[in-house]
């Protein structure tokens, strides 16, 4: 986790003015380049996306691209560019690579309202000045980008926007009946959230999101939001579901999963925001069928806190205690995915039926 | 003792207390007397009084002085509980009426998400900085 922000005035006041020219670079970069934008409601929060120039803009905006449009003035604005080559260089950054921790948090770059992250593996900077409401993604070169930025683009900042918000961006997945209630399916990577996601969408459900989601639980209605339009595939998933394979990303992997855009394939299956009437915890098990049973609230905190607390940067025990009173209200389940899955969606139905 | 705050944090859910060490990756379950035990420690009370407190609780039960003693120190030994001022137990921490052996539940599986997280396999090709001295 991150240390202690920087202390001082000086120090303090040499961030803000580097966010400023942050600020400053990207509005020389659309000058030069050209912008454009969209205001999205994500989570039902407003956020405008600002792109400069049009390199970046298609790596990181089709899995947003299925968010509605945005109808009050934006909450946020995420200032989103790169650096062509021969631009004026990006301004300093105030800190070493040696500062920067193992979520990509930079304390030294982090003050009471401004926060940093610099990821080494896909060099992109996300800063956020929460006084300001404005956030900043910066790449020196769209094209380098790897594949999961463009899977699960500005992670980082929208995690912050959210939390800004009163929402959490959890790691989970979240599928719904037509009726508009559904599941969220908790658990770390490998556990089979995807998996069920999956045969439920083949089934007929519909989709929030199969990696990250955001909830919340405004006046005790505990909900879930889209985040992501896309969704990670297996070759099994894609035999299940080949109307998805138009909207294969090429080059767009991850070892043996591939990345599909469904916001483009099934827009009408995707669904914004969703009531959450069951929290199923999947485990992958060597039995010969499938079987579903109640779990508890501790054992859905258990599955769902610490996954999503150690991939966000900036997550504390403020996201433990907010996942804590979410996984409360929600009734709890335990899905043993067995090796005959025919039945799994019609569990899955049956935990949201319960709820 | 107190809870080893802020990378300790802990909840307690139905009965279940859920620790999270957000330094490590651990994270723990505690049930029935282990929650009991947590919610004493951690309110302040004295180690060798909590022992003494089990000892008279369960008069018939072989070693739960013992058993409860190693799982008080391990408790200390994993840092989720520190010297210092506790903070007043919930009402519901008196000892349950059935012994239950004390265990912690230990999950170490954020472990490997943390070491497998790819930003820090690669170089630093790109990187921009200020030079050295200013």
């Amino acid at each position: 986790m991150s240390s202690a922000p920087v202390s001082g005035s000086g120090r303090a006041r040499e961030i803000s003015e580097w966010f400023g020219a942050l600020v400053e670079h990207h509005r020389a970069t659309a000058a030069a380049e050209g912008e454009s934008m969209a205001e999205l409601a994500v989570g039902r929060v407003p956020i405008r996306f600002h792109f400069a120039g049009s390199r970046l803009r298609p790596f990181l905006f089709p899995a947003l691209a299925h968010h509605p449009q945005a109808r009050s003035e934006p909450a946020f604005t995420i200032l989103i560019y790169d650096s062509r080559p021969g631009a004026a260089p990006v301004p300093a950054f105030p800190f070493r690579l040696e500062d920067v921790g193992a979520k990509g948090e930079v304390a030294a770059a982090t003050t009471e309202s401004i926060r940093t992250t610099w990821f080494i593996g896909s060099r992109m900077l996300s800063v956020i000045d929460l006084e300001r409401k404005v956030a900043i993604c910066w790449t020196p070169d769209a094209a380098t980008l790897p594949w999961y930025e463009r899977a699960a683009p500005l992670r980082t900042l929208l995690h912050w926007i959210l939390a800004a918000s009163g929402r959490n961006l959890v790691h989970a997945a979240a599928v719904s009946l037509p009726s508009g209630r559904g599941a969220l399916l908790a658990g770390r990577g490998g556990s089979g959230k995807s998996t069920t996601a999956m045969l439920c969408l083949a089934a007929g459900f519909h989709y929030a999101g199969d990696d990250y989601v955001v909830v919340s639980a405004d006046q005790g209605q505990a909900e879930a939001h889209s985040l992501y339009g896309s969704a990670k595939l297996t070759a099994n998933s894609l035999e299940w579901l080949p109307f998805l394979r138009s909207g294969v990303q090429g080059d767009a992997a991850d070892g043996e999963k591939t990345v599909v855009m469904l916001g483009d394939v099934i827009p009408e299956r995707m669904v914004d925001s969703f009531g959450v009437a069951a929290l199923i915890v999947p485990h992958v098990s060597a039995a010969p069928r499938s079987t579903l049973r109640r779990s508890t609230a501790a054992a859905s905190l258990r599955a769902l806190a610490p996954t999503t607390i150690f991939q966000l940067p900036g997550s504390s025990g403020a996201t433990f205690e907010q996942l804590a009173s979410f996984t409360r209200a929600i009734p709890a389940w335990s899905l043993e995915l067995g090796a005959d899955r025919d039945d799994i969606p019609a569990l899955v139905a049956q935990a949201i039926e319960a709820g | 003792m107190r809870v080893n705050t802020p990378q300790i944090n802990h909840q307690t859910i139905e009965g279940e207390v859920v620790v999270i060490n957000l330094e490590n990756g651990f994270y723990y379950s505690l049930l029935d007397l282990s929650a009991a035990l947590w919610h004493l420690a951690a309110s302040g009370l004295d180690l060798d009084a909590i022992v003494e407190r089990v000892a008279a609780t369960y008069p018939d039960v072989t070693d739960a002085a013992g058993a409860t003693r190693a799982f008080l120190d391990e408790l200390v030994a994993e840092q989720l509980l520190v010297d210092g001022e506790g903070s007043p137990a919930p009402a519901e921490a008196g000892l349950p009426t059935r012994y239950t052996a004390p265990l912690l539940e230990k999950f170490t599986d954020m472990q490997e998400l943390l070491m497998l997280d790819p930003i820090h396999e690669v170089d630093s090709i790109g990187w921009p900085h200020k030079p050295t001295g200013t």
